[in-house]
């Protein structure tokens, strides 16, 4: 044990330059990260599990046609309160963004007139698709509404936010992904 | 992991309830170990507990701040206020909540004339239980990602199977609250106040440092510098020249 004043201070000097020698030695290196696209699985670090579903108005979208932008995958409910919250943010960043990203909600287990109606009601103009047997939220692990995935260009979930999303973390996770 | 309990139509959210109950449990350790200082129990509960809000709130205002130009543009006023004291995670600036919350542990300190040495030995093992929280609210975020390992302790997470880095934490922290144990145990006459915060301090800096390099997703800073190593290393390399400090230049012997 040491005891005097020279002691410690021995032990300190030593320790600083064998800590500070160690914190240089595991630093991260450039482009180390091995957070590479994965298996599709609904988790960050992962491919994000494919789906095609259908619009309101009779079209469909399949997610892996969306690849090479990111996406913001939002699945809602118009009968949950804190989905209808965020329908705000989402639509005013789907205008903002134009083409650089997407906006992309997928309603649960509800008619195609109930989420038009509501769509027209709230001026929601990004695209919903519908998950009338709620496979895909399923398939997604949704344990609770609102849940918001961001994926990136190259369909690699990046972040997932259960709950909901307000406006700043929102755009701060849209800026990490879009790079702006 | 287990991010949400589903309990019918209630969504717990399971990392926010652990951190919860570390709280109160850390704070009840430090009260208790206030009693045997002479401290009064309550003013210490209310001492952690207001530390601890002081934090939370100066990590979410420093963002605010930081991000000022997101919250104008939120239309009405009511719903940009709704969006700053939201209690949804992801919007703070941990470091900033770190300073402010030791800024009010020094001011609420000297408010209530507390004994800054004895005080920090009350709280030192609670910090302990407050880190084994943390350690498992991660394990049930998916935070605090392990690199790639082929370990037969090794967690299947983000695609690979990865050193669990989460329980790693929980250990470090486990072995701090041994530590403060064991050195409790002591005569207080063999010890001097603020000694015992010292010692078990430096038992999650030095995990820290041998965990960090085990992350894949440290957050970095310079030249890829671990943010966390680097604040680590500079706690260790301050507590051990508060020792250095307050040791004698000569020991009596020598001096006979």
């Amino acid at each position: 044990m040491p005891r005097t004043r020279f002691d410690w201070i021995v032990i300190t000097v030593v320790v600083a330059l064998v800590g500070s020698l160690w914190v240089g030695m595991t630093r991260v290196r450039a482009g180390a990260s091995d957070l590479s696209a994965g298996a599709p699985r609904p988790e960050v670090g992962h491919t994000a599990p494919d789906f095609t579903l259908p619009t309101p108005d009779g079209g469909e979208i399949r997610l892996s046609d969306l690849r090479g932008r990111p996406v913001v995958v939002n699945f809602w409910a118009t009968w949950c309160p804190p989905c209808r919250y965020e329908v705000p943010a989402l639509e005013q960043a789907h205008r903002e963004l134009g083409g650089d990203a997407i906006i992309l909600g997928v309603d649960v287990q509800e008619s195609a007139a109930t989420v038009q109606s509501f769509a027209s009601e709230v001026g929601m103009t990004y695209p919903v698709v519908l998950d009338a047997r709620a496979e895909v939220a399923r398939a997604y692990r949704v344990r609770a509404y609102p849940t918001t995935y961001f994926i990136d260009s190259r369909g690699m979930i990046t972040h997932v936010v259960t709950g909901p999303l307000n406006e700043p973390l929102l755009y701060t996770r849209l800026a990490e992904l879009v790079g702006r | 992991m287990l991010p949400v309990l589903q309990v019918g139509p209630l969504s717990i959210r399971m990392p926010g309830l652990v951190l919860l109950a570390a709280l109160w449990l850390a704070l009840e350790v430090a009260a208790r170990a206030g009693v045997r200082r002479g401290l009064n129990p309550d003013r210490l509960y209310n001492f952690g507990f207001l530390v601890v809000v002081a934090g939370i709130a100066g990590a979410r205002l420093a963002f605010v701040l930081a991000h000022l130009n997101l919250y104008t543009r939120i239309t009405p006023v009511t719903r940009a206020l709704g969006a700053a004291l939201s209690l949804s995670p992801g919007t703070e600036i941990a470091w900033a909540g770190v300073l402010i919350a030791a800024a009010a542990a020094v001011l609420l300190a000297r408010l209530w004339r507390l004994p800054p040495l004895p005080l920090a030995d009350a709280f030192a093992p609670a910090l302990a239980v407050l880190t084994l929280g943390v350690g498992l609210a991660a394990l049930l975020r998916g935070d605090l990602l392990g690199m790639p390992a082929d370990l037969p302790w090794a967690i299947d997470l983000a695609g690979a199977r990865r050193h669990p880095t989460q329980a790693y934490i929980m250990l470090v922290a486990a072995a701090a609250l041994i530590v403060a144990w064991r050195l409790e145990r002591t005569p207080p006459e063999r010890r001097a106040p603020g000694t015992l915060a010292q010692i078990v301090v430096m038992v999650p800096c030095v995990g820290v440092l041998l965990v960090e390099p085990l992350r894949a997703d440290s957050a970095t800073i310079g030249p890829g510098l671990r943010v966390m190593a680097v604040a680590a290393l500079t706690v260790l390399v301050a507590d051990l020249a508060l020792f250095a400090a307050r040791a004698p230049v000569q020991v009596e012997e020598d001096m006979a």
